[in-house]
């Protein structure tokens, strides 16, 4: 009987930190730039979602291609109608791994990669991307800059446009993620 | 062991979960505010100007038996145009003014978003819009000795615009119009215009869409003018080419009007190869709004 109880509590202290071990938020910030010598584009999303289990350090991101606001409306339908096409791709999405193991108990900044699929457009690539992750309490930030290639997502860049638009759009992530409930 | 259950895989199924399954705004039925004529579903946005510049040429005269057609160049040597202001007071609302030289008229308009189409669960399968303006005619009179009122130089068009774009190739609009003017040019001729506009939208590639356009009045269809001449109804097809911060709509319309009382009630020519003109569009989209976040 008192090994049951025991196991019992192991069980119930194994599923609490079975949840404690998953960190989100709903508010990750995405911006991304593209800049070329004839214009500079920008767009930013704050409903980025993010989870990240602490225990395998698996971690996923999405973002909704239709929360990107640009200042210039008319931008912003042509990113979604005709770059993106997010009527049929609605989200980008990262799901990948850190390579790194990390203290979670410890407050703290680290450097680490993370390897994983990043799918833009519909089209997926296996990326490894730097950034940084700094632990503060209950609280974990993941922040990185990277690049992608338009070209790697097969999104398609008329020729009237080229000039505007750059090969390369530099993104950049912010999210701050809480334990889940 | 249970820990290492929870792979990517799982939080991919969470996340699934966290995702709202509201429905989506469709966006992107037309390519402009206008089909070729026509309004359509699309707005402008909050705090961006569109700049307007809108065509129309001579009738080409490309019938055989015209041997005018080329020494006016189709049409291209003279031309009727309107330039316009339109500009997003809210995303749903826009307000704008515009001069036409045909009548040497004034424009203002107001249309309004009523109902967004929407993807999803329990989604809207169309869009509503209303439109309407008042249009301010101000040639001279042509009898001046009457007693002559301010009034009779206005016009007033009430339409609604359902619209629905069923894929991402095909929109398609109709337009429940109403034209009235306060002044007709003899006693028997209707004040009303009844019209119901049908326009379709094929998108023919990612820059670019083909438009077709059908204005059928539904009454007075035989009033004579003055003249003894009688109206006719709008037809018009075209391309719209988007370039980034332009849109380019170019085609061909039976009508030299460019705004609804005069292409709707008051057109003028008989659809034909002799009638037939080049016409185009140009807008210019401003974004107002300030930079940054």
């Amino acid at each position: 009987m008192k090994n049951i109880i025991i196991m019992l509590v192991a069980l119930i202290g194994l599923s609490i930190s079975a949840t404690a071990q998953i960190y989100r938020t709903s508010n990750g910030k995405i911006d991304f730039f593209s800049k070329t010598p004839v214009e500079d584009i920008e767009a930013h999303s704050t409903t980025t979602v993010v989870l990240l289990n602490t225990k395998t350090n698996d971690v996923v991101f999405q973002v909704l291609n239709t929360s990107f606001n640009f200042p210039n409306k008319l931008m912003q339908e042509h990113f979604n109608e005709k770059y993106m096409e997010s009527e049929k791709y609605a989200n980008s999405t990262f799901s990948g791994k850190i390579n790194e193991t990390i203290d979670y108990t410890k407050d703290g900044t680290y450097d680490v990669t993370v390897t994983g699929k990043l799918n833009v457009h519909g089209v997926e690539q296996v990326r490894t991307i730097t950034g940084k992750i700094t632990v503060k309490g209950q609280s974990i930030q993941l922040v990185s800059d990277f690049k992608v290639k338009v070209a790697d997502h097969k999104i398609e860049i008329p020729k009237l446009v080229t000039a505007k638009i750059a090969e390369e759009i530099e993104v950049h992530v912010d999210a701050t993620l809480a334990p889940k409930k | 062991m249970a820990n290492n259950l929870f792979a990517q895989e799982d939080l991919l199924k969470m996340m699934e979960e966290e995702t709202p399954t509201k429905p989506t705004p469709v966006f992107a039925s037309f390519k402009s505010t206008r089909l070729v004529n026509l309004h359509t579903n699309e707005q402008m946005k909050a705090k961006h100007l569109d700049f307007r510049i809108q065509h129309r040429f001579q009738p080409m005269q490309i019938d055989k038996e015209n041997v005018y057609g080329l020494y006016n160049m189709f049409g291209v040597d003279g031309a009727v145009m309107r330039l316009g202001f339109e500009y997003g007071v809210t995303d749903k609302l826009m307000m704008g003014f515009g001069r036409s030289n045909l009548g040497k008229t004034y424009d203002l308009m107001a249309k309004y978003k009523i109902l967004q189409q929407t993807r999803g669960k329990k989604s809207m399968p169309i869009s509503v819009n209303y439109f309407g303006n008042i249009g301010i005619n101000t040639l001279e009179f042509a009898d001046k000795t009457r007693n002559n009122f301010f009034t009779s130089r206005l016009s007033f068009v009430n339409q609604l615009i359902i619209t629905r774009k069923f894929n991402d190739y095909v929109s398609v609009a109709i337009t429940p119009t109403m034209v009235h003017q306060n002044l007709v040019e003899t006693k028997a001729q209707s004040h009303d215009i009844y019209a119901i506009g049908l326009g379709a939208s094929v998108k023919i590639s990612r820059s670019a869409r083909f438009n077709f356009e059908y204005i059928p009045r539904l009454n007075a269809r035989d009033d004579k003018k003055l003249d003894g001449t009688q109206y006719y109804d709008a037809f018009a097809f075209g391309l719209d080419v988007e370039t980034g911060g332009h849109v380019f709509q170019l085609h061909f319309t039976n009508g030299a009007g460019l705004i609804e009382q005069q292409f709707i009630s008051q057109n003028a020519n008989k659809l034909s190869l002799n009638t037939l003109r080049f016409g185009f569009n140009l807008s210019r989209v401003f974004s107002l709004e300030k930079e940054g976040k």
